[in-house]
């Protein structure tokens, strides 16, 4: 035999096998073998979601279920969703470098803490004794509580003021998560390509940061993860108001990805339990 | 020897090859040079951003895991008999804490407050039967200028009971509302008192925050109170004659 073909022979059959163990030549055994394994891997990723969840709805503060593949946060008490809100874009930048889900998953498996919203908290500063006396005005008046804090009118009608949300605004997580909401808008051709060269200059000083022996600079303390939401405006608001430092966020487990079976070496495999050393991630 | 012949023709097409370099001129060099250099800055700072995102396609690629399946078929039924197992195991698992989860739901009848669309719903049997527009916390923080102490304006979320129902509730002005007004806060509980604010009914939530009429109905709908949740007159008699002592109130 010519070793070219004595070559090609061997690939094939290599082929042959892995085709074996996954493809269409899969015998009904090993069908019910990788279903069954699917099924596990399912249920694994729901039974972690129902404990953080049960655990959650044992108290009496409300929750959000972050929900990457359909894009909604559910706020639910005692393990009942009351409002939903929709995301309309998941990005890893503000560009809107998409993000997989079963990466984020895989990076917020755990329940994470609100530590912080941007514009949380405005300050309100009281009037002076004397003038307050002189203008009369009520404490709880809107008027004089929106005079007080700077906040814009929200309303045309002089007297319907308030302290007004932010549309586009941070949300600081006590894991060293970052959200970062955003409002579609449309950037000019001169904005994009600003954008585009800060991000240039931005790659070019990291990678030489990092040649020179510094992996990011010590100004730049970038969070573990920083994720950018978009969703419209009205949403953003009510999100906003929502949301207050304390309450815990849990990611929904995406499905489980695509599964690869190789086969195994002469040595019987266990079942499951070589499954799950094969892949300690697999939940 | 050879004689070599010369084709006139030729000869004044192709001039025969010159081993010198041709003269060029200062600015000739320096263009060649500009370009030489715009290309190679170029080139890096495409390696450069393709290296970058590279490092950030960890995140953004596709998965796939890989597993072992076993050698031969005996060891097959026997990984599918355990398997099997430990799926019917997690299946129940899983039904059981669906189940425990479930019974922390509301039943019957109980209100929902969305803080996010200052809303109100009273539901029964999973149906709204009322719905209304109310002012919940403004979220503001104030600073008392002479101890400190400050509070802040949060409407609190969670589940909560009706603990008290009040007719022609008369309010009892806390600190705050006087380090708001920027007067001095009184000795005497009496100069406190304050009646006709709260509108005509109140459902006590608890720890000073209560669900009560207002004389600021232009207010609703707004961010705008000190915690409590203020509700239209007339949704406020409805829900007061629905809602007994007891009934749980989500704020969320």
């Amino acid at each position: 035999m010519r070793p070219g073909l004595a070559v090609a022979a061997l690939a094939a059959g290599a082929l042959a096998l892995g085709a074996g163990t996954g493809g269409a030549q899969a015998g009904p055994a090993d069908e019910r073998y990788r279903k069954l394994l699917h099924e596990k891997r399912v249920l694994l990723r729901a039974n972690l979601l129902l404990k953080h969840e049960a655990e959650l709805a044992a108290g009496k503060q409300p929750y959000i279920v972050f929900d990457v593949h359909k894009g909604e946060l559910e706020f639910r008490v005692r393990g009942k969703p009351f409002k939903t809100y929709s995301v309309s874009g998941l990005a890893l930048d503000e560009r809107g470098t998409p993000i997989h889900p079963e990466a984020l998953w895989r990076v917020l498996d755990k329940p994470i803490t609100v530590l912080e919203k941007q514009g949380g908290r405005p300050e309100l500063l009281p009037p002076d004794p004397e003038s307050g006396r002189e203008t009369g005005l009520l404490f709880s008046d809107p008027n004089q509580l929106a005079s007080q804090t700077g906040a814009t009118p929200v309303d045309t009608d002089a007297g319907l003021l308030g302290v007004d949300a932010p549309t586009d605004y941070y949300l600081k997580f006590e894991e060293d998560v970052v959200f970062h909401v955003l409002t579609p808008r449309s950037r000019s051709f001169r904005q994009k390509a600003t954008d585009r060269l800060a991000e240039i200059a931005g790659a070019m000083r990291t990678t030489l940061t990092g040649w020179w022996g510094r992996s990011e600079l010590p100004s730049e303390k970038r969070p573990r993860v920083v994720l950018y939401l978009t969703m419209d405006p009205d949403t953003a608001k009510h999100l906003h108001y929502s949301l207050l430092p304390g309450e815990k966020l849990v990611v929904k487990p995406p499905e489980p990805p695509p599964l690869s079976l190789v086969a195994a070496g002469p040595r019987p495999a266990p079942g499951a339990a070589a499954a799950s050393k094969a892949a300690p991630s697999a939940r | 020897m050879k004689i070599l012949r010369l084709d006139p023709a030729v000869a004044d097409a192709a001039p025969p090859p010159s081993t010198s370099r041709p003269h060029r001129s200062l600015g000739g060099r320096l263009a060649r040079a500009a370009i030489l250099m715009l290309t190679s800055v170029a080139l890096v700072s495409a390696g450069l951003v393709a290296l970058r995102w590279s490092r950030g396609a960890d995140r953004t690629g596709s998965f796939v895991e890989t597993m072992e399946v076993p050698a031969g078929p005996k060891e097959v039924q026997a990984a599918i008999a355990s398997l099997e197992k430990e799926v019917a195991r997690l299946a129940a698992a899983n039904k059981k804490l669906e189940q425990r989860i479930r019974t922390f739901h509301p039943r019957g009848q109980y209100v929902v407050i969305d803080t996010g669309a200052n809303k109100l719903y009273l539901m029964r049997d999973g149906q709204v039967v009322l719905d209304a527009l109310v002012s919940t916390g403004s979220g503001v923080r104030l600073s008392d200028p002479d101890k400190p102490r400050s509070w802040v304006f949060d409407t609190p979320r969670g589940e909560f009971v009706v603990r008290r129902k009040v007719n022609e509730p008369v309010w009892t002005k806390p600190d705050w509302a006087f380090v708001e007004a920027g007067e001095n806060v009184p000795r005497n509980w009496t100069e406190r008192l304050e009646e006709g604010v709260l509108g005509d009914y109140a459902l006590d939530l608890g720890d000073g925050y209560l669900i009560h009429g207002t004389i600021f109905e232009r207010a609703l709908g707004l961010h705008v109170t000190h915690g409590c949740v203020r509700v239209g007159a007339k949704a406020l008699e409805e829900l007061f004659r629905s809602v007994g002592v007891g009934t749980k109130v989500y704020i969320v």
